[in-house]
C-alpha cells in the first residue's frame, strides 16, 4: 500500500517521551499539539532526506550518508544539532562495530579484512571518519 | 541521558520516510540513524520552543496553537508552514 510521506508517522509513545523528557516536570501536552508536533518531525526527516540528498548529488554519490545528514543540518539552521548528533554517531559506529566483531568468525579474523582499508594505526586518534562506510552494512533502498 | 544516547524512534519508521523520497537511490544505515536522531532533537527543541507560549497564556498544558506560534515566529521552523 503506497502511503503518501506525510502520512508516514513516527510512533506516537516515543514522540510523547521525548515531549515529555523536554519539558518541566507536571507539564502536559494535548493530544492535538503532540499529533502537530509528531507530524511536523515526519516532515523534518523528509525535509533533512531531500536537502542531504543534494548533498550526495554534488559529492556524485548514490548513497546518501551520514556526513550528508549532517551537512543538512547546517543548511537548515540547526547547526546546533551538529555536535550531538557527531557524538551520537560515534557510540552508534562503535556498537555497530562491536555486533560486527561479535559476528565475524574467528578464522575469518586472520584474513585481516582491516588491511584493505589502510588504516594507519598513528591516526588512532583520528576521529573524523565521517565518510568512512562499511559496505556490508549498508542496506538497499530501493525506489 | 545526553547527546550520546542512542536513538529512540525505530529506524524502520525512518527509513520508510527516506524511501519515501524518489530522488533518493540508497542510504546508507548511518544516514538513516543520524536522522533519527536529528528528528528527536528537533522534537525536543520544537516542544521547548512552543512551551514559551504556554507559559505566557499561564498554562500548563501545551496546545496547538502553542505549536503554531512557534512555527510562525522561529525562522528556522518556516519549512513547517
Amino acid at each position: 500500500m503506497a502511503e503518501r510521506p506525510e502520512d508516514l508517522n513516527l510512533p506516537n509513545a516515543v514522540i510523547t517521551r521525548i515531549i515529555k523528557e523536554a519539558l518541566p516536570d507536571g507539564v502536559n501536552i494535548s493530544k492535538e499539539a503532540r499529533s502537530a508536533i509528531s507530524r511536523a518531525a515526519s516532515v523534518f526527516v523528509l525535509y533533512a532526506t531531500s536537502c542531504a540528498n543534494n548533498f550526495a548529488m554534488k559529492g556524485k554519490r548514490k548513497m546518501l550518508n551520514a556526513g550528508d545528514v549532517l551537512s543538512a543540518m547546517e543548511e537548515m539552521e540547526f547547526q546546533r544539532f551538529v555536535t550531538p548528533l557527531k557524538e551520537s554517531l560515534e557510540v552508534y559506529r562503535r556498537e555497530q562495530k562491536g555486533k560486527k566483531e561479535a559476528r565475524k568468525d574467528k578464522d575469518k579474523k586472520a584474513d585481516s579484512e582491516e588491511q584493505d582499508k589502510s588504516r594507519e594505526e598513528d591516526n588512532d586518534d583520528d576521529d573524523e571518519r565521517i565518510e568512512e562506510e562499511e559496505p556490508n552494512e549498508e542496506e538497499e533502498v530501493d525506489n | 541521558p545526553g547527546p550520546s544516547r542512542l536513538a529512540r524512534l525505530p529506524l524502520a519508521r525512518v527509513k520508510a520516510l527516506v524511501k519515501a523520497d524518489p530522488d533518493v537511490t540508497v542510504a546508507s544505515q548511518e544516514a538513516v540513524f543520524v536522522l533519527a536522531r536529528a528528528a528527536e532533537l528537533f522534537v525536543e527543541t520544537i516542544s521547548k520552543d512552543a512551551y514559551v507560549y504556554a507559559q505566557q497564556g499561564k498554562r500548563k498544558t501545551l496546545q496547538r496553537k502553542d505549536l503554531d506560534n512557534a512555527i510562525e515566529a522561529i525562522d528556522e521552523f518556516a519549512f513547517l508552514e
